[in-house]
């Protein structure tokens, strides 16, 4: 760990006791920084296969050289003829973002035309990190703090300390990052008998319940009749198949509807400002 | 993007190549000033008992909270569910201390959806609840809802949103 940096704690904490969670900087601090925003916009040509998908369309090219955490929006698509039940799944491998519709008709083809932003995160979602346990001391009563640094943007000029600081400022101690506290992969296995095995465990070491973030792993990637990609994917950030529970230091995921199966990358969250559960 | 900022090296590293941080780098952040909330935990009801007809596609949802963000743009948000039994509570309750990040399901019996999730605009986010019938079952459904309280832990980030997380 870096023995150099800055730290600014909230008012009236001193900062060489402040715990993360009462502090607006470290610059030690991992966050979730953005890469880019990637926007895709294009008409494209899928054959219709009962069979699964058939063609990979690639989105952005991030060329992170690792699986990236990222998310999407899907703004605006539509089809050249109505189908029932199009699936439109998306992969990152380390160097592009992929759609991969399916239309689950047999027949011809079909004209998708679709509008999606993808933002993409410095953050190697796949490898694990582990953030280093800081001290806890008793509660102080937090406010926000009135000190602090900002810097402007070119764009504009002369900002007003009380001005929407989206656009204003690259940097303001205002704002607070989300800092993140332990990121990993885990493996279901569900085994008759064994508690637990059909769950997503994750266990953490933190005086606050965290906040979560999963995606799907697929370090040999995916296939079907139609369509195999060999290389190691990671999904989007918001995998929602699943419900959990968090607390005493492990979080457990289940399965929503259906048992958990495959592999998952998660992101665990130290609360930006001391929220408990 | 600003040429003005600072930049701290790794220990023995450039500050220039390979910082370890930069103020000139976007991340997802949340206004400590806002004069509106950006980020609490707040205990609300669950909702209200609507019946609905199974075999009718119907809908019916209701505002449990709403914030007043005034961003003026759509934000990036992170929002848990914890659903417990209130005093009134007749129900096995067995989502008790689930743990729901974008939406809480309180039933989904294939016919019915009866959710908790949320709703954004570029000046609120509403926590809502939704009752909704596809019409493909028979007899009714009553919502449970008025049986528990929910736990709402929300952080309202100050950058564009740009995941949704909820779901249908």
């Amino acid at each position: 760990m870096d023995e150099y940096g800055a730290e600014i704690s909230q008012q009236g904490i001193p900062v060489k006791q402040a715990t993360d969670d009462q502090k607006v900087i470290d610059t030690r601090w991992v966050t979730l920084d953005v890469q880019n925003v990637y926007e895709y916009n294009s008409i494209v040509t899928v054959p219709l296969n009962d069979g699964g998908a058939t063609q990979s369309i690639v989105l952005c090219t991030h060329n992170s050289g690792f699986l990236p955490a990222y998310d999407y929006v899907i703004n605006s698509y539509s089809l050249s003829t109505h189908v029932i039940g199009e699936t439109f799944n998306f992969y990152a491998d380390a160097t592009n973002i992929y759609l991969v519709p399916f239309f689950e008709v047999g027949g011809s083809s079909i004209v998708l035309t679709i509008n999606v932003t993808i933002r993409v995160y410095t953050l190697p979602i796949t490898q694990s990190f582990q953030a280093p346990t800081v001290q806890s001391i008793s509660a102080v009563n937090e406010t926000n703090t009135g000190y602090g640094i900002e810097f402007v943007t070119e764009a504009n000029a002369s900002p007003q300390i009380s001005e929407d600081p989206v656009g204003e400022y690259s940097f303001s101690t205002r704002l607070k990052p989300l800092n993140i506290l332990q990121t990993g992969t885990y493996t279901v296995n569900d085994t008759a008998g064994v508690p637990n095995s059909g769950y997503i465990v994750i266990n953490y070491s933190y005086p606050q319940n965290p906040l979560y973030q999963l995606c799907q792993y697929y370090p040999s990637g995916i296939s079907s009749a139609a369509l195999s990609m060999t290389q190691a994917l990671v999904g989007p950030l918001g995998y929602q198949g699943a419900k959990g529970s968090v607390g005493n230091g492990t979080i457990l995921i289940a399965g929503s509807g259906s048992a958990l199966s495959g592999s998952f990358a998660y992101i665990l969250f130290k609360d930006p400002i001391g929220l408990t559960q | 993007m600003t040429n003005y900022g600072m930049n701290f090296a790794p220990q023995g590293g450039n500050a220039i190549n390979a910082p370890t941080y930069s103020s000139l780098q976007e991340r997802l952040q949340i206004d400590l000033n806002n004069p509106a909330p950006l980020f609490d935990v707040v205990t609300v009801g669950a909702g209200s008992a609507f019946s609905v007809s199974q075999s009718t596609v119907q809908s019916d949802s209701e505002q449990l909270l709403v914030i007043n963000h005034n961003l003026g743009y759509i934000p990036q948000v992170y929002v848990t569910f914890l659903l417990t039994p209130n005093s009134g509570s007749s129900s096995g309750a067995n989502s008790v201390d689930t743990y729901s990040l974008g939406q809480m399901t309180i039933t989904n019996n294939g016919y019915v959806a009866d959710y908790i999730g949320f709703q954004l605009t570029t000046t609120t986010m509403a926590v809502v609840h939704t009752v909704a019938s596809s019409g493909e079952g028979t007899g009714s459904y009553t919502s449970p809802a008025n049986e528990y309280n929910v736990q709402i832990k929300y952080l309202i980030c100050n950058n564009l949103g740009i995941q949704t997380l909820s779901f249908n």
